[in-house]
Parts: structure tokens; C-alpha cells; sequence
């Protein structure tokens, strides 16, 4: 009985992002980020029957799709069975303007949610570790209307006072019109999500400020491990638990090979 | 006078890419990738590629593996949730191979400055990112209409370009049963483009489809039957990624770069080296397996 199990960190944050998305929602869903693509399809799932999903270059709609093959594999054609249609990646790219929400990831993310895919290292040409490189990242998170970040781990080693190098602006060194300055339309970074906490930004710095703890953590942990001086509000919201239904459907529809159960 | 046809072997094809071109490889991440092509090149050990691709994963880490990059241009390299591959990862970047930064948009703005001869393409996607700093080819210019600041993308040319697809005509026309990724903007873009397909079918069959058909002869300048020639990569409406045959490849590159390469030299003497004919590989490979890769999951 998996739904007697208590919710997850991961399975708590994924509820978080499907609770943020409005029915109509155009989503992008990229690669490797299990978390946000939980999120995701249990919100279509649920209350958002008419969110309009990419996952790179096909166009789902799973409100009444049975199950998710795989959150961990994402760039699987397998995906194409559940598409309505399905664009070129220029295409996609060139149709920016209408994404509402899309999710970046980051080898580290900085106090003012720039995030870096690129490397570490203070030598471009003499890495410590090279990333992956920063996929549509870039691009994607200049144009679109606001987005979340995600990062698998929780540590000063991802949560840095400022990136070895920027690979998906967020708001610079800080300031609310440090998009509207470089001419970057959209929100910007909305909310920062890890397995430990939520996190978001303070409306005049743009500095990042913890928003709800997720289940196993303290504020002290989330402190010890966040690689800057964190804003904490006095009072902190507690994370609404996930419902039975929503912890139902996450488990028997969309992560059937456990990606969210896994601390 | 009749049509010329387009259809040649592997070989032939291989022989197109010469050492020190730049290379176009289609596909994404481990998808539509032009397998049975890159195993004849890595074979002949072609060197000094400039190699350009969207998402990449284990064929373009293995060129990385065997020496055969100078420069490399693409927004990712990985495997998703398999794991993080070997050569790229390591400290060989910036020392063995350069690295031209690039993301999707910015990768696209270059292709299309090509195939439309412009000089740079405008895009707002860098700005205020370290990637005009890491990236020599790229520039800041005014907007001439009085916004902030933009980054120019040049032109990215490809002397050749490798793309795999569903099924072609011996003309060159060329269906995609499923998705087509940057393949048609690579093809608008490149000197030469050589596909790939599991399948050469007739004319008669491409026209009563004729709109599945995503690239047309136009782009195409030579096509090669290869089945099953994606594997280990998916080839979409066809067979899925032979996940076990990646995971294999990540031990024995992560071994490599540890300074233990007997077993990446294994796996490519294996793989790579001995199977001289593209059926000799799917031989060694096995039917069991390849079918198996077909079968829904």
C-alpha cells in the first residue's frame, strides 16, 4: 500500500509546483529534472486539465493518460505516444512568447537565482568539474514568463554566494530591475526548490529567502547547508501536505518507478 | 535524362568526411542519432573535427574518447538519468578539446545566420550571462531601434552533416516518422548532408505521404540504408535507447579517464574497430537484443 507511506521531501516539493499552475498553463518541461515533471503532470492530472505541456518536442496532454512512463528518462520517444503534436525544437524555441512556466537546474545556483551549468572552477579552461553545459537554459529563462529552479541537491555546494559562471540569468546582483534593465522581459526566478526547502525572493533585493521547510529538515539545517546568509522570515509558512488523492495519483500515475519516493 | 539518385554505402559516405571538417551531427541527446555513420567515421579515426550538435550524449563522448575533436559546440552532453559520461566530464575540456559555450537558441540563431548568408543573428538569451565572455565568437551590438543591448551570434558552417531518419526515397527525400529536433535547420545549414534510414522506400510510397516529408532533396545530398542504425540510440516510431549498452559505455569511460583505458580500448575494438560492415556490428550486437528494443515497455 504505497499510499500509506508518508509523503517525501521530493513528493512534498513536487505537490508545491503542481499547486502553482493555473488551468492553461503553457508548461515546458526540460531533461533530468524528475521533481518539476512530477509537479507538473499530477497538476494536469488534477486541476489542470487544459495546461498545455511541451517535453522538448512533443505536445502532451495527460489529464486522462492511465500513467507516465518514466520521469528519469524524459528525452524518451516513448513520450510520443502520449503527444498531440509534435514541433521542431526551432519551433519551440521560436515560440518562446507564450511560455508561462519552465524549470532550470544548476550545478550552482547563486543568492540572486542565476544558475550555472557550465562548470567549477575559477579557470574556463581548466575546469574542476565541466557540467553538462546549459542545454536551452539560457534562452529559455530570458524570455519566459517566470521560473522555477530545481536542484536535486541542497548543499554550499550548490546554494553559492555567487556562480563560478552564469549560465541562465536570474536577477543579477540583485535589484528588482535588474531584468527590466538588460531588457529581459518575463518574472524572472520565482521560486527556488531542493529537497529540503522552498525558498523564494525578497521583493526589493531579490535576495533568496526561505519560504516553507519540507519534511526532515530544520531551519538550522537548511541554514548549515545553504552556502550564504539566507533570509529568514520571522514567521514561516508551513508547506500545506500533500493530499491523499494528490499523494495517490503521484504515486500510482506519475512516478511509477519511484524517482520521488527516493530521499 | 532520369532523376540522379542519391543512394551510397557507408564507406562512401564515411569518405565524404574528411580530417579537420566540421561536423554536424543530428539527433537529441539519445535520440535519431546517426550511429551507423559516426562507427564508420570513428573507424577510419577521421581527426581534428570541429563537431556541432544539439543535445548529445555517449557518441559524441566517445569522438571526444578516442582523440579524433579539436573543438566542440553543444549545449549538452549527458544521458539524462543513466549518468554523467566520462571524457567530457573529466578535466579533458579546455585542455584536450575546446569548448565553444553555446545554448539551444543560441546554437539555432547560428544555423539560421548561415542557411539565411546574414552575418549574426540578434538574441536576447545571453544577455547578462557569462557566455560572451567564454565564447570569442560571440559579440554585444547596440539595438538600432534604442533597447538595451543584445548578443550577435555569427554564422555556424558545417562542412557535413549527419542526420538519421525514418525512411527516404533513392532521391533524397526523407520522412521522420516522429520528431525532427534541429535536424531540418542542421540540413538548411550544412554543405553537405548525409542521412541515414532504417528504411529506403519508393517514390510512389514518400508521395502518397509527401507531408511526413521533413526534408525534402533540396537538403540532401546522399542517403545510406542503415537499419537499426541508431543503436545504441532510440530511432523514434522505431526502437527505444539499449539503456544496458549505455551504462556499459559509461563504466568503461569513466575507467578511462580514471587512467585505466584497457576497457574503453576494449569496447572499441569491440564495437567500434572489428566489425568492419554495419552488419557485422547489428551481428554482434544480436537479434534477441535488437528486437527486443522494439517491444513497448
Amino acid at each position: 500500500m504505497l499510499v500509506t507511506m508518508q509523503a517525501t521531501a521530493k513528493e512534498t516539493a513536487a505537490v508545491f509546483i503542481a499547486r502553482q499552475i493555473n488551468n492553461g498553463d503553457y508548461i515546458s518541461l526540460g531533461t533530468n529534472l524528475p521533481v518539476p515533471a512530477g509537479g507538473v503532470i499530477l497538476a494536469q492530472m488534477t486541476h489542470a486539465p487544459d495546461a498545455k505541456i511541451n517535453v522538448l518536442s512533443y505536445f502532451v496532454n495527460l489529464a486522462d493518460v492511465e500513467s507516465f512512463p518514466d520521469l528519469g528518462q524524459i528525452a524518451n520517444p516513448s513520450v510520443a505516444r502520449l503527444a498531440d503534436g509534435i514541433m521542431s525544437v526551432e519551433q519551440l524555441i521560436y515560440g518562446i512568447r507564450r511560455m508561462d512556466l519552465c524549470f532550470a537546474g544548476g550545478l550552482q545556483i547563486d543568492r540572486y537565482g542565476n544558475t550555472n551549468l557550465i562548470g567549477i572552477g575559477n579557470d574556463y579552461n581548466n575546469l574542476k568539474f565541466r557540467g553538462p553545459g546549459s542545454v536551452g537554459t539560457s534562452t529559455v529563462m530570458a524570455n519566459c514568463r517566470k521560473f522555477f529552479i530545481y536542484s536535486n541537491d541542497h548543499s554550499p555546494r550548490t546554494l553559492v554566494s555567487s556562480c563560478d559562471f552564469i549560465s541562465a540569468y536570474g536577477w543579477g546582483s540583485g535589484g528588482a530591475d535588474s531584468r527590466t534593465r538588460l531588457g529581459l522581459p518575463g518574472e524572472g526566478p520565482k521560486y527556488v526548490i531542493t529537497p529540503k526547502a522552498i525558498m523564494d525572493f525578497d521583493e526589493d533585493s531579490k535576495h533568496m529567502r526561505l519560504k516553507h521547510l519540507l519534511p526532515g529538515t530544520t531551519i538550522a539545517d537548511v541554514i548549515q547547508s545553504t552556502g550564504f546568509e539566507l533570509i529568514v522570515p520571522e514567521q514561516l509558512e508551513e508547506c500545506e501536505p500533500p493530499s491523499v488523492n494528490e499523494l495517490d495519483i503521484l504515486r500510482l500515475r506519475v512516478d511509477l518507478k519511484g524517482y520521488l519516493r527516493k530521499n | 535524362m532520369s532523376r540522379q539518385q542519391l543512394l551510397i554505402s557507408l564507406p562512401e559516405a564515411a569518405a565524404m568526411v574528411k580530417d579537420g571538417d566540421s561536423v554536424g551531427i543530428g539527433g537529441f541527446v539519445t535520440t535519431n542519432k546517426p550511429m551507423a555513420l559516426l562507427r564508420e567515421i570513428m573507424r577510419l579515426r577521421r581527426r581534428d573535427l570541429t563537431i556541432i550538435a544539439p543535445p548529445s550524449s555517449m557518441e559524441v563522448d566517445m569522438l571526444l574518447g578516442l582523440g579524433l575533436v579539436k573543438k566542440l559546440i553543444t549545449p549538452y552532453l549527458g544521458a539524462e538519468a543513466i549518468a554523467p559520461l566520462g571524457p567530457f566530464h573529466s578535466g579533458w575540456a579546455g585542455k584536450k578539446f575546446s569548448i565553444e559555450e553555446t545554448d539551444l537558441g543560441t546554437l539555432l540563431a547560428g544555423l539560421r545566420a548561415h542557411a539565411m548568408n546574414l552575418p549574426f543573428i540578434p538574441t536576447r538569451g545571453l544577455v547578462g550571462t557569462s557566455f560572451p565572455s567564454l565564447n570569442p565568437t560571440l559579440r554585444y551590438v547596440e539595438d538600432p531601434f534604442g533597447g538595451p543591448p543584445l548578443v550577435a551570434v555569427p554564422p555556424l558552417e558545417m562542412d557535413v552533416v549527419l542526420l538519421h531518419a525514418s525512411q527516404a526515397d533513392c532521391y533524397g527525400n526523407v520522412q521522420y516518422l516522429g520528431a525532427t529536433f534541429l535536424d531540418q535547420m542542421m540540413a538548411q545549414a550544412g554543405k553537405k548532408v548525409i542521412v541515414q534510414v532504417e528504411k529506403i522506400v519508393s517514390s510512389e510510397e514518400i508521395r502518397s505521404h509527401a507531408v511526413n516529408t521533413s526534408l525534402t532533396c533540396e537538403f540532401v545530398d546522399a542517403v545510406v540504408l542503415a537499419p537499426y542504425g541508431a543503436h545504441p540510440m532510440a530511432s523514434q516510431n522505431h526502437y527505444r535507447v539499449d539503456a544496458e549498452f549505455l551504462k556499459e559505455y559509461v563504466r568503461v569511460a569513466k575507467a578511462c579517464v580514471k587512467g585505466q583505458p584497457e576497457l574503453f580500448e576494449e569496447f572499441v575494438t569491440k564495437y567500434f574497430d572489428n566489425p568492419v560492415l554495419h552488419n557485422d556490428y547489428l551481428t554482434l550486437v544480436g537479434l534477441d537484443r535488437l528486437f527486443s528494443l522494439g517491444e513497448e515497455v
